[in-house]
């Protein structure tokens, strides 16, 4: 198993270790009292450039959970970093007064500067469009929960396959295992990035999809990402399209009977109200899910390092 | 090439990089970060006939050896340059960088095209990239991933 000192990319940590997470994940949430000094006298920074509500509380959650402290700012007009401090100074600060650091930046590249400044592992909460690997570690337990086994599962990846953070990582997380397939749906301007799509080339069975309708039938997990106004040149072409990426009860009319929606959150309007009463709705318990995996990455990075 | 022909006297110690593509010596002494206020003697010879390439310029570098990062950049603008290392007026080694590069990762030469990569900000960092392709050329970035293709590449050199 590779090392694990810091987590800023999916691309960091073998099928191994995302297993380990996984397995670690499953014996928290199973016994979560058995966990709960695991981080006695140890603290956590949280440090976020960028908004964030989930990343954040579940990371402060989890921490807490484990026995540990928190500190850390979420709104950067209240630090130095206003002033103009550069990732690299902020990192060597939080590194003195904790003993992991969980980061959100709005630039790419950021997790890796920060991971070179850092003494203590540094876990990325999201870097610019590139990464989010926690989302896509907690996504797949949610998927492992569900099905028992991520090999032979067949998803949909819907939304903003382009500006969305947490796509690579989970692409890249799927192309660790022997037999997933993927099929990517979006509009044409939001289309996964060459560079991720060239990395996943011949490490994973996926195809771009025009029509949801024609592949539903076969998909085990239908994962939701939202299709933000902003990306789109003009309104018009943006009102044309998106209501082909909304999901409602009917889209859901001919599905298989095992079949999950799942979504990162927060949705605006791409999944509607109504299907959070059916079967298929597990986003909230996905959610849920995010507290056990991220005391899971907290346990074992600290547990290494 | 006698010495009756040179432009340019022989060297005592240092380095001369031939084979350059024809104009592109400016851009490696841009590379090496020889300045106006470069202490050192260093002679560049633009479009110097060549048999094997038609025209190729010289550089000759007086007092200086190469680091491999430098070699590597220099590779990056000039595929086919041969390097001489100069010992007491005699050539002690002779290379073509091309033969000498190791590791497909290389630092300097480029910015980062990816205007939202943390390395074109105030950090401490020098964009480090990995080239993918040679020819055309393709390299990315090791920090954001963005790959940038030749014809981009060739506007920074």
């Amino acid at each position: 198993m590779q090392n694990f000192n810091h987590l800023v990319s999916i691309k960091d940590i073998d099928k191994e270790m995302i297993e380990s997470i996984l397995k670690r994940a499953k014996e928290i949430e199973n016994n979560p009292k058995e966990f709960a000094h695991r981080m006695d006298g140890k603290i956590l920074s949280t440090i976020f450039f960028e908004p964030s509500t989930r990343t954040r509380l579940s990371f402060e959650s989890a921490m807490l959970r484990l026995g540990g402290k928190v500190l850390g700012f979420s709104d950067p007009k209240t630090s130095s970093v206003k002033k103009g401090e550069s990732i690299a100074d902020t990192i060597r600060m939080a590194h003195s007064y904790s003993d992991v650091i969980v980061m959100r930046h709005y630039l790419e590249g950021s997790g890796r500067v920060a991971s070179e400044y850092s003494k203590v592992p540094v876990i990325s909460g999201g870097t610019g469009i590139q990464e989010h690997p926690t989302q896509a570690l907690l996504d797949l337990y949610t998927m492992k929960k569900e099905f028992g086994d991520l090999n032979g599962l067949t998803i949909g990846l819907l939304g903003d396959l382009r500006y969305g953070r947490t796509i690579p990582s989970l692409l890249y997380a799927f192309a660790k295992y022997e037999n997933i397939k993927v099929y990517l749906y979006s509009p044409d301007q939001l289309r996964a990035r060459m560079t991720v799509l060239s990395d996943i080339e011949g490490k994973l069975d996926y195809s771009v999809e025009e029509d949801l309708q024609q592949t539903i039938g076969e998909l085990d997990v239908l994962y939701v990402t939202r299709v933000q106004k902003e990306r789109f040149p003009d309104l018009s072409t943006y009102e044309r399209v998106k209501g082909s990426f909304i999901i409602t009860p009917d889209t859901l009319s001919d599905v298989k009977e095992k079949m999950i929606v799942m979504h990162p959150l927060p949705r605006v309007g791409e999944i509607s109200y109504e299907v959070d009463e059916m079967s298929q709705a597990r986003y909230f318990e996905q959610a849920r899910n995010g507290v056990w995996t991220r005391m899971a990455i907290l346990d074992l990075i600290l547990e290494e390092n | 090439m006698t010495d009756k022909k040179m432009l340019v006297s022989k060297i005592d110690n240092g380095t001369v990089i031939d084979k350059i593509g024809a104009g592109m010596s400016l851009t490696i002494l841009r590379v090496l970060n020889i300045r106006e206020d470069y202490s050192d003697t260093v002679a560049v010879a633009i479009m110097v006939s060549s048999e094997s390439m038609g025209k190729k310029d010289i550089v000759k570098l007086t007092h200086r050896d190469l680091s491999e990062d430098e070699l590597k950049a220099i590779w990056l603008i000039a595929p086919d340059a041969v390097v001489s290392v100069i010992d007491n007026y005699k050539v002690s080694e002779k290379f073509k960088i091309a033969g000498k590069i190791t590791s497909n990762q290389f630092s300097g030469v480029l910015k980062c095209e990816n205007p939202s990569c943390a390395t074109n900000f105030n950090e401490p960092v020098k964009p480090r990239y990995t080239l993918m392709r040679r020819d055309p050329m393709l390299v990315r970035c090791l920090y954001c991933d963005r790959v940038m293709l030749e014809e981009n590449i060739k506007e920074q050199l």
